[in-house]
């Protein structure tokens, strides 16, 4: 199973190419993603965030507890996005045990679950990438993609993503993907809310494998 | 029985400390219908290459088999410190149970990038590719490669292995380490039946047969060989090492390498067994390929001596062993095909005329397997292997033999 998180250098950030085909009725400070490769091929688990350029009180944005599952040993979601300081629960919702940990630079953690819905919670409190794994499934793996920002977003199986109510004002967008290329040329890319509200396409470029989280192994020795 | 009674101590003393302990046992069981022709099998003292022969005559035996029951025990001494013991019976053993492996594994979860591992107990060396399944059976065929049909039959050691994962971004590099011992005989088979093909896998009470060849045995004046072996056994006092490295890119390619060396002292007997001086390197690389196809091949080069110094500096029984394969397998939903073609050779470095251990050989062998249920499976195998092997002409056989066979296994898991 592979996994780092140096996140140095991974967060890339892309033009948006606004605009594009407004055909759709968009309610203004609504706006939509789509998230491709540079060979146009869709880009599932990408995680967009919007960062303000213009200080604002975001305290009133509530926080709310995050879940990360396991079942049938696998982690779902396999990227999960959350604001820094946000509680993510572990439900192993399997009958056996998994051993959940990270020692990705955001959060070192170990769990272990003895399951049948036993879960316990962790609170991510620094931006970054954490890599999960399962000292019992190497299978196993997943993503918790932490952040200051207060929007983001992550597109589903057809690379699409939402952010809804958007306050008006200047944003910086930045996109991560676990299968990104490393250091590449970033972007500042700067998008203004509140005025050509609209459709974004992006292209990112990634790796020409994709990471998967294999199915358990059904043989496996010590499960 | 003692052999057993002794690892199983070695184990379980720091389960019985445990307060957070798990047991989970299953039972194995694979029975077969069986058509095999050709000279008969090594198993019955000859030198056919299969598990099963035909008759004296070449001819055929077609019948019901049952070719193992296992009890397999995993258990949970705490969250780091696991315990496997795998317990069989087959017709081929004497014993009415043997142990194949009985090992405890301490594996804490990674604090860092590199994480670490330690196992102690009777075990596998991690050299087959192909049996990656429970009771160390393969998913892809019924009888396994040459190489890891030799490495069931005589491989297996008792000692201490510490592993460190390196777990990149796309890269998985571990290096592993081993001090073993009890694996002094392994070799024998190399030299007076060479390779074989078959499922048959050793305990640590095993005995094999050797063929009744004119340098061995009870009326032999050359060696104090008798007609079996008993793979797993400390003769000399001597600790043996292996070495491995092994990579895995993302999860669909993989690389490694294992370096063996039983540090047998050639010369040492006890009991009627020789300390065979047996190194080795296995070379495997493992692509999964899209729709499902994956690609396995194996190669492994070595030598194995045993036996007083003759002229020349070699020794009495002093040969070089090589083998390899190729294996395609696609799956398609419950189903399983698979093709493999095995090369393999003996090189006889003496010229001792009642002693030529010389051989040469290739096998095909294709098998189809059907899921059932999830616990259970049906595998058809068609296997034929030719080999050259002179030391056939001592027993009054021709040199050249062809071995066919057609197994339908059905293996279960309760």
């Amino acid at each position: 199973m592979s996994r780092t998180h140096q996140i140095k250098g991974l967060i890339l950030q892309f033009i948006f190419i606004v605009g594009i085909g407004c055909s759709q009725v968009i309610r203004a400070g609504d706006l939509s993603f789509i998230v491709t490769d540079s060979k146009g091929k869709i880009a599932p688990n990408a995680v967009i965030t919007l960062r303000p350029l213009i200080e604002t009180d975001w305290s009133d944005l509530p926080i709310e507890v995050s879940v990360m599952k396991q079942k049938l040993a696998m982690f779902t979601p396999f990227v999960l996005a959350v604001r820094a300081n946000t509680p993510v629960s572990f439900p192993n919702l399997d009958q056996f045990r998994h051993q959940v940990y990270s020692f990705s630079k955001a959060k070192q953690f170990k769990l272990r679950l003895y399951g049948m819905d036993e879960s316990k919670k962790v609170t991510f409190d620094k931006a970054g990438v954490v890599a999960l794994g399962c000292n019992i499934h190497d299978n196993m793996l997943a993503y918790i993609y932490v952040t200051d920002n207060p929007y983001f977003t992550q597109t589903n199986e057809e690379g699409e993503a939402v952010l809804e109510d958007v306050r008006s004002g200047e944003y910086e967008l930045t996109v991560w993907h676990p299968d990104q290329k490393k250091r590449k040329v970033s972007y500042k890319a700067n998008l203004i809310v509140g005025k050509e509200i609209d459709r974004h396409s992006i292209s990112i470029k990634m790796r020409s494998i994709r990471r998967v989280q294999k199915l358990a192994d059904p043989d496996g020795y010590l499960g | 029985m003692i052999k057993i009674s002794f690892v199983l101590f070695l184990c379980f003393p720091a389960f019985l400390f445990a307060n957070d302990s798990k047991f989970d046992t299953e039972i194995y069981l694979d029975a077969r219908y069986t058509i095999s022709k050709g000279e008969p099998s090594w198993v019955d003292n000859w030198l056919g290459k299969g598990r099963y022969g035909g008759e004296l005559d070449g001819g055929r035996i077609n019948k019901f088999r049952f070719s193992e029951i296992a009890v397999l025990t995993k258990f949970d001494i705490n969250w780091d410190l696991k315990g496997f013991v795998y317990l069989k019976n087959d017709p081929e053993q004497g014993e009415p149970v043997d142990l194949v492996e009985a090992y405890v594994r301490y594996k804490p979860a990674p604090s860092s990038v590199i994480a670490y591992e330690i196992k102690a107990g009777l075990m596998f060396p991690h050299i087959s590719r192909e049996n990656i399944g429970v009771a160390w059976a393969s998913p892809y065929t019924i009888s396994p490669s040459a190489i890891n049909s030799w490495v069931g039959e005589e491989i297996r050691v008792l000692g201490i292995e510490m592993k460190a994962k390196y777990q990149g971004d796309i890269n998985d590099i571990t290096l592993s380490a081993a001090i073993f011992g009890f694996n002094d005989p392994a070799g024998t088979l190399l030299a007076y039946r060479g390779w074989g093909i078959g499922d048959a896998k050793v305990g640590i009470q095993g005995e094999l047969p050797l063929a009744r060849l004119p340098s061995i045995g009870p009326n032999s004046t050359f060696l104090k060989q008798p007609n079996w072996v008993r793979p797993i056994r400390e003769i000399d006092e001597r600790a043996g090492y292996y070495l491995a490295l092994d990579w895995t890119l993302y999860d669909f390619a993989q690389f490694g390498g294992l370096y063996y060396d039983n540090r047998g002292d050639p010369k040492a007997i006890e009991a009627g067994q020789y300390a065979w001086r047996t190194k080795f390197f296995n070379l495997y690389a493992e692509l999964t390929l899209g729709l499902e196809i994956k690609v396995i091949a194996q190669y492994m080069q070595g030598s194995t001596k045993m036996g007083e110094e003759i002229f020349g500096g070699g020794r009495q029984v002093d040969v070089d062993y090589d083998a390899g394969f190729l294996l395609l397998s696609k799956q398609m939903g419950k189903f399983r095909a698979s093709i493999r073609y095995d090369w393999f050779k003996v090189d006889d470095n003496t010229h001792i005329l009642i002693d030529n251990n010389n051989e040469d050989g290739d096998a095909l062998t294709l098998a189809f397997l059907m899921m059932v249920r999830g616990n259970a499976s049906i595998i058809i195998e068609y296997l034929n292997i030719k080999s050259d092997r002179p030391a056939r002409e001592d027993i009054g056989f021709e040199s050249y033999q062809k071995n066919k066979t057609i197994q339908l296994a059905y293996r279960m898991r309760i």
